[in-house]
Formats: structure tokens, sequence, C-alpha cells
């Protein structure tokens, strides 16, 4: 068949991006994340209220005080300066705890799924450990034993969400390894190392990476219920606590939990969005019709 | 039958999984930092010595650390989950006590969401492209995005003032008191905020999951020939569809049911429900050690059964995992 | 002569009201006769069968015009409920695929049972008998065995054979059979056709036979229809149309059978293939679709759409084909 097309064809990169822009719902949830990005580094520098001082009465409502335009907590302390600051430990535990999620789930699976036989069972066993142990339950008696330390908290959420991503490459790196360009590959004398990274993994990378996008707001998720609970790091304002801190307040002074859980929630939207809009840019045969 | 043989593998690795929990837990008694005697007592700002040399004996603490490993994994093994020297009970009493309260919630909350959301699901696949079905997909968003005990709070604030129609907090009415009839009552009465709360997170996923899965199954070969046999649309939904639609749900039930917890934990939390949930938030404010690690092989217990329950349920729902009958 | 049991009267069918996917097609079927259609991918062989049915995959497929009968009713002048009645008992279709038309999760009873009991007041006991009739009848062995099996567990040819089984359960007057054999082997596929001639001689059941295989069609169909870029362009009884097809289509498809024999071995080095490839939807010009292909086209051919010429038995659209002498 003869294809009158010119000869520039873009990359498959390019035109994931292309198709990723075709989706408004995946765009706006870039959007809110760029938005998220941008209150994170510079929001404590064009409004750099600390979030621990006490600027106005107690449980001031929104609107009324200019000094606390968000309304203040059952301290007094402002709500607004509260999600500024609080963008950053968000920002920063989400990723950190996404990063480790990724980085041992994927080693993990793809060491399962490439070898097979004894590794396979000995890795699987293992996940089904780290994916059996009720997650915040085990990370509570981790922050407890230790100490409500941001990095302890990262590593807590990082610890008990890989399994779900080792289990995805590992199914991924199943089906990919049978293929035939696979096999191809292999009789043309590419090594093991060759052949996971260079061969199998960029085509297993598509459920991957909407899946990151996922284990980011599970992350930010995680960190929210930690800390509302009162095991985060005392020394950080951040959304979880300030919602757990006024939460004996709530019906007097809807504010203090509703606009810190809207941040939240539309970070993981945001996050949830960008998901759904890589899926579609990605695996285009799984377009609904 | 094969399916007996099955079981019995899956009942031993599930009783080896516990075994390395509690080992695990084991460990993580001895990383803390500070003296295990300590931690053992919970900080509760100077046990006496009597009491930590006590504790000393009891767990063999000067022992090597296999000794002690062996007698830790004898008491629990007997159900002698330590002592709560908070609350002054056995562990496992106390857990025995709050157990109740939280399975009664995790089922309420898993039943509203498989039922509830796998129906929102089928009815958004059978009419794609419907204000419905987009209406079902940002619900799914919605309640996949927000955290679980803000949505608690935000029905807290409704409930509480503007429509008092639920009670919000406790399991029951303290206050008045009556026959068995009346308390079941009045647990369901304190059951629905909860259940919702816990259940929309889930019924959010499983309606998402199980559309996906029933547009799929809809434009399947054996769908096409339900309809070139002239079968009624509800037998071909109904029968045909439904069943190889749900599969995928039943599988990730067993996988979330961690989560789940988690999410009754926070629910609990917010809602003052008497299970462990709050039990488990008490012993952190208290550091009750012995209590929160004992809730943690209690619930990785329970994620075992839920696990092995619904892979039990996938056999019997798909004939072909039961001829391979091999370990999934 | 008898009426025929299906007559398909100047069917066309539009995508998005714009592409032809048929165009004026006629063709018809009487009691005891098998029908082959065949052409290649694309030729809208299958969407006939499905028009037939109604059973066209999206709505974007309209019929645009012309009649279907089946024992003199229309079936585009039904509704879908009374449409729903005629499939599975008085119009039938097998699918292709076995290994997929079957639904994994339910047994062989239960699936033929179904068609059986289908628009009758049946009881299970009874269905039971008929069903083991009924795979007796399609040359399953041991057929009590097999209603409980489940479709994976049986071959392909075996599955195929259920379908089969489904199909004729209700007694119907036309079966229409989508390339039933291409996804077996070959000495299955001998097989097949064995039990659909079998059943056919049994109950004088009308056959629609589907296929791109002209040695299929010269096993089992009586007259076969040479479909080619969604218009029938050949029409007649099998033996004399393959013996000298008479549309340059037909005897492109033709001359590309593999044949021993020394004539056709002479001074051809290699087997013919027919240049050019079938056009897209959109680049179907208003005069024969062929002409691009066809050694014999002028500008006549490409301006205007070619007339159906009638000779006793036979049609060709083709203003050339009655023209005797091979292709070019």
């Amino acid at each position: 068949m003869s294809d009158s097309r010119s000869p520039e064809v873009p990359s498959p990169l390019r035109e994931a991006w292309a198709a990723f822009l075709r989706n408004r719902a995946g765009v706006f949830g870039l959007a809110i994340i760029a938005a998220l990005i941008f209150l994170a580094l510079f929001g404590p520098l064009i409004y750099p209220v600390d979030p621990f001082e006490i600027v106005a009465a107690p449980l001031t409502p929104p609107a009324e005080n200019a000094r606390v335009p968000f309304g203040s907590d059952y301290l007094g302390r402002d709500i607004l300066s509260g999600i500024v600051h609080g963008a950053r430990v968000t920002l920063f535990v989400g990723g950190a705890a996404a990063a480790m999620t990724v980085v041992i789930g994927v080693l993990v699976g793809a060491a399962a799924g490439y070898w097979g036989g004894r590794t396979d069972r000995f890795l699987m066993r293992m996940t089904e450990f780290f994916q059996v142990l009720p997650a915040l339950l085990f990370a509570m008696a981790l922050v407890t034993l230790l100490s409500p330390s941001i990095p302890i908290i990262a590593t807590a959420i990082g610890v008990v969400s890989w399994p779900a991503m080792a289990r995805l490459t590992r199914a991924e790196f199943l089906r990919i390894k049978s293929q035939n360009y696979v096999t191809a590959a292999r009789s043309s004398g590419a090594g093991d190392l060759y052949l996971i990274t260079r061969v199998i993994l960029p085509n297993a990378a598509a459920p991957l990476i909407v899946s990151t996008a996922l284990v980011v707001g599970m992350a930010i998720l995680f960190e929210a219920g930690l800390s509302f609970l009162g095991l985060g790091d005392a020394n950080v304002m951040s959304w979880g606590l300030i919602i757990g801190s006024n939460r004996d307040y709530v019906i007097d002074a809807w504010w203090t939990v509703t606009i810190p859980g809207l941040a939240i929630f539309f970070t993981v939207l945001g996050l949830s969005l960008i998901g759904d809009g890589l899926n579609d840019a990605l695996n285009p045969n799984l377009r609904e019709r | 039958m094969q399916l007996l043989a099955n079981l019995g593998g899956r009942l031993l690795s599930a009783l080896v999984l516990i075994g390395c929990v509690i080992v695990f837990n084991f460990l993580l008694i001895n990383i803390a930092p500070g003296d295990p005697a300590t931690v053992i007592a919970g900080e509760m700002g100077g046990a006496s010595q009597e009491v930590l040399a006590q504790i000393r004996a009891a767990y063999g603490l000067d022992q090597p650390m296999l000794v002690r490993l062996g007698t830790y994994v004898m008491r629990i093994a007997t159900g002698d989950l330590g002592y709560s020297y908070y609350y002054n009970d056995p562990v496992a009493d106390l857990i025995l006590s709050r157990l109740g309260p939280t399975l009664l919630l995790l089922t309420t909350g898993l039943g509203i969401a498989i039922l509830l959301g796998v129906w929102l699901g089928v009815l958004s696949a059978l009419r794609p492209n419907s204000p419905f079905s987009h209406l079902v997909t940002v619900f799914s968003l919605i309640g996949y995005s927000a955290p679980v005990f803000w949505t608690g709070l935000l029905l807290i604030i409704l409930f509480g003032s503007a429509w008092p129609i639920f009670p919000i907090g406790g399991i029951r009415d303290v206050t008045q008191s009556g026959g068995p009839l009346f308390h079941v009552f009045d647990v369901a009465h304190h059951l629905v905020l909860p259940a919702l709360t816990l259940g929309a997170v889930y019924t959010a996923q499983y309606a998402r999951l199980c559309r996906a899965s029933m547009l799929e199954v809809l434009k399947s070969d054996y769908v096409r020939t339900a309809r070139a046999k002239g079968l009624r649309t509800r037998v071909i939904v109904g029968k045909h569809a439904l069943r190889n639609a749900i599969l995928p749900v039943v599988t990730i039930i067993g996988l979330q049911i961690g989560q789940m917890l988690s999410g009754a934990v926070l629910v609990e939390t917010v809602f003052n429900w008497p299970g462990l949930g709050t039990l488990a938030f008490e012993s952190v404010l208290r550091r009750d050690y012995p209590t929160l690690l004992g809730i943690l092989v209690c619930s990785t217990v329970l994620v075992v059964v839920v696990n092995m329950l619904t892979e039990l349920a996938y056999r019997l729902i798909d004939p072909r995992i039961r001829a391979a009958g091999g370990a999934g | 002569m008898q009426d025929p049991v299906l007559k398909v009267d100047g069917l066309s069918v539009t995508f998005r009201s714009s592409l032809a996917i048929l165009d004026d097609v006629s063709l018809e079927v009487r009691r005891g006769q098998t029908l082959g259609i065949v052409g290649e991918s694309g030729c809208g062989k299958s969407m006939t069968a499905l028009a037939i049915m109604r059973l066209m995959p999206s709505a974007a497929l309209k019929v645009s015009g012309g009649d279907i009968r089946l024992n003199g009713e229309n079936l585009l002048a039904l509704d879908e409920e009374a449409m729903r009645a005629i499939r599975g008992s008085r119009a039938a279709m097998i699918f292709q695929d076995p290994m997929t038309s079957l639904n994994p999760l339910f047994t062989v009873g239960n699936q033929v049972g179904e068609s059986i009991r289908k628009n009758r007041q049946i009881d299970r006991a009874e269905a039971r008998q008929i069903t083991v009739d009924l795979l007796k009848a399609v040359g399953l062995p041991d057929p009590e065995r097999h209603l409980d099996y489940y479709p994976h567990q049986l071959s392909g040819g075996k599955r195929q054979r259920v379908m089969i089984a489904m199909a004729i359960a209700g007694n119907p007057d036309v079966l229409i059979a989508d390339e039933p054999t291409t996804a077996l082997d070959v000495t299955v596929q001998a097989q097949i056709f064995q039990v659909l001639r079998d059943m056919q001689a049994a109950s004088g059941t009308a056959i629609v036979l589907i296929t791109h295989d002209m040695g299929a069609i010269s096993e089992m169909a009586d007259r076969v229809a040479v479909m080619y870029a969604g218009r029938v362009v050949e029409e007649g009884p099998a033996d004399e149309i393959l013996a000298a097809p008479r549309h340059p289509y037909t005897r492109g498809l033709v001359s590309c059978i593999p044949r021993v024999s020394d004539e056709a071995f002479d001074g051809w080095p290699e087997l013919p293939v027919i240049p050019g490839t079938v056009p897209d939807l959109d680049k179907r010009g208003a005069g024969c679709h062929f002409a691009p292909r066809c050694p014999l086209a002028d500008d006549r051919c490409a301006a205007r759409r070619p007339p159906v010429l009638q000779d006793g038995e036979r049609r060709c659209a083709c203003w050339y084909g009655m023209a005797g002498g091979p292709a070019a």
C-alpha cells in the first residue's frame, strides 16, 4: 500500500504530547499542578506570613479581617499562610514518596518479570508481604517508633506503596517479554541489561507513567492522613495538620477544614486528571468510542 | 477436589505470611531507639523500675535475640498479644472489644461500595455518552481525589448543623436505653455517616472500574453471540455481560482491603467510632506500643483473610482459574 | 419454484450518512440451499450478514434503502422487540472465532439451553435432553458429559459445533455462517462443513455461507454471490461460476486458485494476482468500483455504474460480462 504522507514522521514522544494537549481535562490538571509548583516555590516569598504566628483572633471567618483573608484557626493563625506554606510539604512528600515507590517498584517488578523462576517467586512473596501490611497502621507504627520527621514520613509512605507498582511492572514485563521483537533483539546478541532498559522498559513505560501520576496523588493523600492524625512533623505546617488540629471546631468554623481540604482535593484531582490524560494519549487503542 | 487442595495451599501461604508479619513486628519493637523494655512499657514517663524489671523477665530481654524472637512468636501463637500498660488490660482483650465496630464499618462500607459502585458503573456503560455517564465519571474523580477524612468532616458540617438527621459521632446514644431492637436501630443510625464516608471513596473507584470493564465486555464476541441468539437485553447485560465485567472488581477488592482498613482508621477517628482505628490512634497518642503493634498484627491477619476470601470468590466465578489450579 | 426463504433486495447501508458500505445489494436463498457470499476483506460480506440480522455494530451505520424479506416478512420494518424474537429462532448466525464467541464463564449446557428455552416454556430437564440431542446432531461425542464442560475445555472444532448447535436449536429458516472455519485447522474445516451439510439435509435450513475462501465455496455452495467494494458483481450457480466466471473480478479470483493441471501451469511461472487494492470507502467513484484494477475497463466503466445483466440463472454487473474468454 502506497503511503503518500511526507517522510517527516513525528517522534512518538511528540505525538503523545500532542495527544495529551488535546485532552482538555488533562491540560486542566496540568495547570493545577503547575499552579501548585509555583505556589510551593514562590508562595512563601510572595506571602511571607509565618503560618505558626498568631495574627488574629481565633476562629475568625474568612473575608472579615484583612490580615487573615481565609480566616484564622483555633489559635488565631492565618489559614492562607498555612495553605501557601503547606504546598511545599505536599510537593516534597508527594514527590519523594512517589520517587521511592517508582524506583523500588519498577526494580522489583522488572527483576521478577524478566528473570522469572525463583527470583520471581521470592520477590512476589516480598511484594505480597508489604501489600498485606495495612499501610496507614504500619506508617503510624513506624512514625511513632522512630520520629515524625518529613524524611521518615516520606520513607514510610514509599515503603507501603511500592507493591502495586511492582505488580504492574511485572505484569508488563511478562507481557512484553514474549513479544517477537524482544526475541529478535535477544537473538541479535543483546544482553540482559540492554534488553531490560532499552527494549522492554520503553514499551512498558506507558502504563507505568500513568500509574506514577496516580501514585503521587496517593502519596499526598497518605501524608495528609498522617498529619491529620497528628503524626506529621509538628514543626511544619501541612494541609492535613490544619484540618486535624481544627477538627473539634469544625461545625462552627467550617473554613478551617473546608479550605485546606479543597487544596488537597484540587491537587489530587489535578494529578488524577493528568493521569487520565496520559492514559488517553499513550494508549489510544483503549480509548472509548 | 481441586478447589480444596488449592484452599489448603493458600491457607499455608497465609500462615507463613502472618508468621512473617509477627517476626516483622518483633523487629519493629527492636529498632526503636532506646531500651526495648521502655518501648514495651510504653513511654508513660517513668515506668517504675519494678515494672521494667518485670517486663525484662517476662519478655526475656536479657536473652539472646533468637530466643526472644521464639518467645515472642510463641506468645502470639497462644493469643497473648502483650499487655497494655495504659489501659491495664491484655491487648488481646482490648482488640477483641473493638473489633466488632470496625468489622461492621468495613462490611457496610464495602457493601455500599460494591452495590452502588457496580450499579452506577453498569448503568453508565450502557449509556456511554449520556449526561448520567458523565456525572458518574465526575463523581468518580471527586470521590477518588477527596481525602476521606475531609469528606467525613464535610458530612459532619452538613449533618451537624444544617440537617441534623444523622448522629455525627459515636456508635450509640448513651442517653437512651431500650430493648435489643432499639439497640440495633441505634447503631444503624449511627453507622450511616461513617459508612457513607468510607463507602464513597470506593464507590467512586468501583464505578469507574466497572464502567470500563463493562464497556470492554459489551464489545466482546460472546455478547455479540448473545445478541445473535435473540436474548433479552436484560439477560444479555445481567447474565452474560455482568459476570464477566465484575471479575476485575473482585480482584481489586482483595488488593485494596489494606487501603480500606487505613481509610477505616481515619473515618473512625473523625466520627469517634469505637473501633480498632480509634484504638490505634489513641495508642499512638499514649505511646502504647504493645497495643499499636498488636493491632498491626491483627489487622494484617484480617487483610490476609479477606484476600483469601476474594480469591475464593474469583475462583467460584471464573472456571478457567479453577482448572488452572495453580498459584495466583 | 417456491419463493426464496431469504430475499435481500437493493440493500444499501451507509456510514455516517455519507459513505456507502453496501450499495444496492440483492441476493436470495431458497429452502435447503446454500448461498455462498465471497469476496476480499472489506467487500461488505460480513456487513450484509449483520444487516440481515440487524446486528450492526454502530449507530452510525444505517440502512439507507432496500428490503430484507424473511419468508415474505420485511425485517427492516420490524421493531427491535419483534426482531429479537426472530433472532435465534427463525434466523440464526454463527461467527468466525469460536474461542471468543462463547461466554467463558458458563457451561456448554447452560449456553445451548438458553437458545432452546428462548421464547419457549420448557423446563430445565427437558431442555437438557434436547441439548444432548442437539450436541449429538452436530457430532459431539459423549454429549452428556459435554453439558458440564466450559468453553475453554473444548477444542476449536468442538466449540464451533456447540455454536452450530446453539444456532439450530430454534429450528431456523436461515442460518448465516460468517467465516465459520477461518479460525480452524483445515482438517477440522471439512468436518464442520459436513456437520452443516448433514444439518441442512435433515431440516432443509437455508444457509448463507460467508467466506473469502473459494475452496469453501466449491465444497458447500449451491449458488454464489461475489462481492466487491460493497456491491454484488456476479451471482449464480456455484459450479457454473467457478468453471466459467464472467466478471473480470471473479475471473481474477478464480484464476488465483492454485490448480494442479498441465494447462494451468503452461506459461504461468507464478500465481496470478489481481493488481492494486480495494479502494477506500471515500475513494469509490461513481462508476464501476473495480475499474481501476480491471484489464477490460474503459471510460464508460469509470463514468457510470454498469448494469446488472441477467442470463438465465446468472447475473453479472459488467458491460463486458457476457463476453467469453479468459482475462488478460
